[in-house]
């Protein structure tokens, strides 16, 4: 059982490469998203001494890689390390506020560490041709019950129980951009109890 | 394609605002509302001179919350095809004319946060509408109108009136010319810049900006180019089977219409895109005037867009 046909809701993610006409460049790392971050900054010393660089970085991590230290040693005192996704997504949020026209935005790691990143950086409208999306490591999804209306972090199999409400949900490829999750829905609804094996399918 | 019905509306008041600008209010005939629109919305004016039909773009320039009449401002262009002397010069109080209903290319983006609007000469008619939905946001915005010099300020005073220090003038006579790159600098993340006005200020504004690092999605501009004068030719039209004789005066997109073929068109000012046509024969070159065609296909000579363009050819065919 799929309802995976024809869904474009899902965000392109690319490599992140410098976008050099930017004043000022702001990345967002979590868990193996800072390797992506670490390619990211050896190429962006070629920039003018008028661009600026920071970079935030949270060690919660699916995969338990941590590249705190790596990126400590290469940018010093433009770093933030924070401990969760939630306090890297805060930190964003304020620097934001501080930033001006002309701000580039970075994003690497997971799926769900993505989506919270996006709606802050939507808030603050920023656009397609300003920020960039990497995803990297698991590929573990943050699954909305549409039920409800919770969201069940790090799911890795085609079915999951809702760690609210219970009910068995079938994860969808129908992503919500303004949640950053995928939809679930009620696996056995015509005939409950009739589910599909469970199998791993978002490692 | 066919068109909406126009609507019958009269002139209601007439006022010269500057010693080139007329301000014209209409009003539907007869009782009843005229269409809703937002700021930045244009209409399109027929005007039905003895010899020939003009349909020229102008913007809406009254308050979106006004139904019972609209405000259009039209610069006289002594060179021009005539549209703008027959509005100066024919149309008086009480004058019947037909308008199409409003089509909004040059819309304030919902999201953003902060709005800066820059405007030269008559390029201020759209925002003049636009303010007015400003006005009614909390979100923050400034706009910068730079004019002739003495007596060509009409515009700038009203808005400075009601707007204050929202409202920056600039006296061409005086040399005082507003600097791009100052204003776009340093603005909050999710501002969007809005430029009405002559192809040279689009353009350095769009340079001031990207220099700023500014991305393409925060800039803005409206330009419609009225269509120019220029050598006669003539055009084939393939489907329609006929031939047609474009004269200096009349547009490849006017011809067409008066030899009686029904032409998609929306905007008439080369920016929509609506009026798009294969071109399928020539042996001479396309004279493009649009903002719609990439240059890519500008240079390809494979399409053309004849509301402002024309062609230096003994022999053009066209897809239509």
């Amino acid at each position: 059982m799929t309802l995976t046909s024809g869904i474009r809701s899902r965000p392109i993610y690319t490599a992140l490469r410098p976008d050099l006409p930017g004043r000022f460049h702001l990345l967002a790392g979590q868990g193996s998203g800072g390797e992506a971050l670490l390619r990211l900054l050896r190429l962006l010393p070629t920039l003018s001494e008028a661009a600026e660089i920071r970079v935030i970085y949270a060690r919660e991590s699916v995969s338990g890689r941590d590249f705190s230290e790596l990126l400590r040693s290469h940018c010093g005192t433009n770093l933030s390390v924070v401990s969760t996704q939630a306090e890297a997504v805060a930190v964003l949020d304020r620097a934001l506020s501080g930033c001006v026209m002309g701000t580039r935005l970075y994003v690497a790691g997971s799926e769900s560490f993505i989506g919270s990143i996006a709606k802050v950086a939507s808030a603050f409208n920023m656009n397609a041709d300003e920020v960039q999306y990497e995803h990297c490591g698991s590929r573990a999804r943050r699954v909305y019950c549409v039920h409800c209306k919770m969201s069940n972090e790090n799911v890795t199999t085609n079915i999951v129980k809702c760690a609210d409400c219970g009910r068995h949900l079938l994860v969808r490829d129908h992503y919500s951009r303004r949640l950053g999750a995928f939809m679930g829905v009620m696996a056995d609804a015509e005939t409950p109890g009739a589910l599909p094996p469970i199998v791993e399918v978002f490692k | 394609m066919k068109h909406a019905e126009t609507i019958p509306v009269e002139v209601a008041h007439i006022e010269q605002v500057t010693p080139l600008i007329k301000q014209f209010t209409l009003r539907p005939v007869g009782v009843g509302e005229l269409p809703s629109f937002s700021g930045g919305s244009h209409i399109v004016v027929v005007m039905r001179a003895a010899d020939r039909t003009f349909r020229n773009p102008y913007s809406l320039m009254g308050s979106p919350r006004e139904s019972t009449s609209y405000q259009i401002a039209v610069r006289r262009h002594d060179g021009g095809r005539g549209g703008s002397l027959f509005m100066h010069r024919e149309v008086a109080l009480g004058t019947q004319l037909e308008i199409a209903h409003p089509v909004n290319l040059f819309p304030l983006v919902k999201l953003a946060r902060k709005h800066i609007l820059l405007a030269r000469g008559v390029g201020i008619t759209p925002m003049m509408a636009m303010v007015d939905d400003l006005d009614e946001s909390s979100c923050p915005w400034e706009l910068h109108y730079g004019y002739r010099g003495p007596g060509h300020d009409g515009f700038g005073a009203r808005l400075r009136a009601r707007f204050g220090d929202r409202i920056v003038l600039y006296d061409d006579s005086a040399g005082d010319v507003p600097e791009f790159a100052r204003i776009l600098a340093n603005q909050p993340l999710g501002t969007h810049v809005y430029t009405c006005g002559p192809a040279d200020m689009i353009k350095a504004v769009d340079q001031a900006a990207r220099a700023a690092g500014w991305t393409g999605s925060h800039i803005h501009s409206e330009q419609f180019t009225a269509p120019p004068v220029g050598a006669p030719f003539d055009v084939n039209l393939a489907r329609s089977r006929l031939t047609v004789h474009v004269p200096a005066d009349r547009s490849l997109l006017e011809a067409i219409e008066a030899a009686g073929v029904d032409a998609p068109y929306l905007c008439r000012g080369g920016v929509c895109g609506q009026c798009e046509t294969d071109v399928l024969e020539r042996d001479g070159e396309l004279i493009h005037n649009d903002h719609w065609l990439s240059d890519a296909e500008k240079a390809g000579g494979m399409k053309i867009m004849p509301c402002v363009s024309r062609a230096c050819c003994t022999r053009l065919v066209l897809d239509r």
